[in-house]
This record gives structure tokens, sequence and C-alpha cells, in this order.
């Protein structure tokens, strides 16, 4: 198969030394930064496709002890000369040294990003905070990071990143309830951060939520190889709006594509939906396909149960 | 976090990076998919350390991890962007294949074969994988990718002959 293997954009050993290079390193130290409990992943393990559930923060809890006795001081602290500051605050952000962690308490969440980076900068952390629209239940987690030039963290070394709605659990637009972002104190390099906020009526979501989950629109709906046109009886039902997405399983029902082109297709009653996802306040999507397969092409195998509860 | 979790972790990433890197090129349209692709696939690995099979089968896992977040990765699921790797990836989409017209023509009839068939040719072809690895890889029997590789060889080949490139030397290829 050697014509096959031309066809390869490229071959493992063009790519031998690159484990050592910048790219790894930073990769390597972004992804061992984070507590594995913490970043959740919509994307199921071979064989035995399971999403991790994990919500809860370890260092939310501590971030909240933490946080009762603190104060805060102002961008005046930072004239004195003294070198960066150990707390800052403006109208978007307040950053503040907690033993072994920043913490970042939003005050705004549709301020100017501009406006966190300067909080951060204040006290010598190079952070590019932005808060992107996401379902309810994903509201304060970190939805993506990104880190550059970190160094490899050493034993001991305080260096995890994570999200947190603080005090744990709170309803924001409540009294006292904040989006809080913890960073390890030894974190090096240029950190880039996306963190989950209610969205505005109207804003599409920048997360995978699944949408029959606790909490969500269409909580303990079983919505998963069943037929187009009860599904949308149950969406309607609950006054809610859906639109498709037209998915293509492969023939054994082991992952799928999507066409872009062909997104616009009328959609058929008798059609099977795989999923439905949050996708704006009020609004689900339906992945769909006209083929029905053996296994859910989003999961390999059945979606997993608990998914789907009230 | 433990340091046992770590060290172990560490020393998977670099006997893995270059070809989980090699695996998300050659399947990614752009860089900043491959580069997403490879982080995602760790950030998983790193979160199951404690169950990473050892020796070579962790490579055959990670294969099935990457292959499973190249699944999803349509789906907008929440990824994680690293930039320094999309400028470290970016050049290996420097050089583009050789081969001109015929090469050309071998890659429109690949790319038209069903999706599963291209990835069991492309495990073959570009990973160097044999059927019990595939096996791993797909989490499925070692009959069954024999199987699915004799027919997915058989409709590439009759693709070619439509196409028509001489097609003796991918119906005659070696079983694996």
């Amino acid at each position: 198969m050697n014509e096959l293997t031309d066809l390869a954009r490229v071959r493992d050993d063009e790519l031998a030394g690159r484990a050592s290079g910048a790219g790894a390193r930073a990769l390597l130290a972004s992804v061992t930064a984070v507590d594995p409990d913490e970043i959740p992943h919509a994307v199921p393990a071979p064989g035995n496709p399971r999403r991790r559930r994990t919500r809860r923060l370890l260092a939310g809890a501590l971030a909240t002890a933490a946080l009762a006795g603190a104060v805060v001081l102002g961008p005046s602290f930072l004239e004195d000369g003294s070198g960066p500051a150990t707390s800052y605050a403006n109208s978007a952000i307040e950053v503040r040294r907690e033993g072994d962690q920043w913490i970042a308490r939003i005050r705004d969440p549709l301020a100017d990003h501009a406006l966190y980076t300067e909080g951060f900068r204040a006290v010598g952390l190079d952070v590019e905070l932005t808060l992107v629209p996401v379902a309810p239940g994903s509201v304060g987690r970190l939805v993506k990071v990104g880190m550059r030039d970190a160094k490899p963290p050493a034993p001991g070394d305080v260096v995890g990143v994570s999200g947190d709605l603080e005090p744990a659990g709170c309803t924001l637009g409540h009294e006292d309830c904040a989006l809080t972002i913890q960073v390890g104190k030894d974190l090096t390099g240029k950190v880039q951060l996306s963190l989950g906020r209610p969205a505005r009526p109207g804003e599409h979501y920048q997360s995978f939520t699944v949408a029959t989950r606790k909490g969500e629109m269409l909580a303990g709906v079983r919505v998963d190889e069943r037929p187009v046109r009860e599904v949308l009886a149950e969406v309607h039902r609950r006054g809610l709006k859906a639109v498709f997405e037209i998915i293509e399983p492969n023939a054994d029902g082991n992952g799928y594509g999507m066409n872009p082109q062909r997104q616009s297709d009328p959609v058929g009653d008798d059609w099977t939906v795989w999923e439905a996802v949050a996708d704006q306040p009020g609004v689900v999507r339906l992945l769909v396909s006209e083929k029905r397969v053996a296994n859910n092409p989003l999961y390999g195998g059945p979606k997993p149960p608990e998914d789907t509860s009230e | 976090m433990d340091d046992d979790r770590r060290i172990r972790f560490e020393a998977v990433y670099e006997q893995t990076y270059e070809q989980i890197l090699g695996y998300a090129v050659r399947r990614c349209d752009s860089p900043e998919d491959a580069a997403d692709v490879v982080s995602e696939t760790f950030a998983i690995a790193w979160r199951r350390a404690d169950a990473l099979p050892r020796g070579d089968e962790v490579r055959l896992w990670l294969y099935g991890v990457a292959r499973n977040v190249l699944a999803n990765h349509r789906r907008g699921a929440a990824r994680w962007r690293l930039v320094a790797l999309d400028v470290d990836v970016a050049d290996a989409y420097a050089h583009s294949p050789e081969g001109g017209v015929e090469l050309s023509a071998i890659a429109r009839a690949f790319k038209e074969l069903p999706d599963s068939d291209r990835e069991l040719l492309s495990l073959v072809a570009w990973e160097g994988l044999d059927a019990g690895q595939i096996a791993k890889v797909l989490d499925c029997s070692r009959n069954a990718v024999r199987i699915r590789l004799y027919r997915a060889r058989k409709r590439f080949a009759k693709a070619l002959t439509g196409a028509g490139v001489c097609a003796h030397r991918f119906a005659a290829v070696e079983t694996v």
C-alpha cells in the first residue's frame, strides 16, 4: 500500500524530536496543571463510552473558606513602587492571593475582557480570560484552557487551574454568588481561559451540554433512538423549540460525519434522534439521521443511562 | 495529585506524543484541528492516567481515544486549545504529499470510501498496525477486523479501477 502511505500528510519519523519541543512541553505542562478530576469532557473513551460527570472542584471548597476574611486592595496599592500587588480589584474582577492560590472573583461577567487581563496582570499573572455563554449546568466551568511558555512544574509546585461558582452551587444573580477562577501560585507562562457564564437570550451556548441531564431543558426525557416526531412532541410540550443537526452515522454506528451543506434538508418525522444538546436558552439541538444504525453513533453503543435524569 | 501518576503519565507522553501528533495531522484538514485533537487526547489520558494500559498497548489505547475525539470534534464539544501547539503543528502541514496526477486520483478514490474503510486502511498504511492491534484500537475482535479489512481493500481496489488507476498492488496487498 505504498501509494496510500504516500497520501499521508506526514510520517511519524518526520516528527521525531517533537516530543521535546516547546509545543509538546507546553502541552504537557498545560494538561498536567489541571487536577484530573476538574475538567469535564464530552468525549467517550474507546470501548466503553462514558462521560465524566465530575462537576465539583476541590479547590472551590478551600477558596470559599479562605475568602471569608480577605481584604481587597484597590489599584492604588500598585503605585507605591513595591512591585506586583498581592491583590487587585477593578469594576470587572478582584484578584487576591490566598495561601498557595490566586483567587479571581468575577464582579461583572459581561465586562470587557481587557479588564480581566488588567486584574491578573496587576498581581503578576499573564492570564487572558474570556467568559463564554454556556448552558446552566456548565456555568462556572472552564470550557477551554490553553497555556504557552509554561515550564513543567517541579514536585510540590502548585499549578492547578480551575473554575467555580462561589459559594459552591449558588445561582448567579443572587447576592454574594460569583464566578471564580483559581490559579496555582507556581504557574508560569501565558494562560488562556474560557469560563462558562450564563447565556443571554438568543446567545448560542459555547459548550456541549447534553439537554437530558438533571437541571437541563429536557431533564429526564429519553430522546436517544426515538423517532423525531415523538421527541418533537415532548419538546413542544415543554414550551421549547428544537433545531436539527443532521448527522451521517458510520455503518457500524461508531462515530458519524456531518455535512454542512446538507443542514437545511427537510427532516422526516420518522428519522431517528440520537442526542439532544442545549443550543441556546429555550432551544435544544437534536442530532438526527435518516438512517438508523445498530449503535448510537455518538457513543458507539447505547447512550449512558445516567445522562438522562431528573 | 500524586507524583506516581505524574511520572507515569510523563513517560507515556514522551513515548507517544509524536505518534498521536502524526495520527491527528494525517486526519485533520487544519493544524488547529490537529492541535485540538492532540491536546484533548492527552487531557483525557491525564484524567485516566490510573487506567492507562502498559507497554505498546498504551499507544493503541491512545489511538482509540484520538479516534473518538476526532469523531466528536464536529459536535463542538468543549475543547482544549493550546496556542503554542498550533504553531508547532502548523509546519507539519507545510509540505504536502508528492506524486502528481495519479496520486490525486488515488486520494479522491480514497476519500470517497466509507469512513470506516478509510480508517481501517489508514491504520494499516499510516500507523503500521496489524489486525490484532487494530482490534485493540477499535475494541472489536481480530477476526472482525480481518473481515472488514478484506472488504475495505476490495472496495478501494474497485474504486481505484473506476478512477483508472492500476489497482493490482492494492488488491493484492499483504494480509495482516
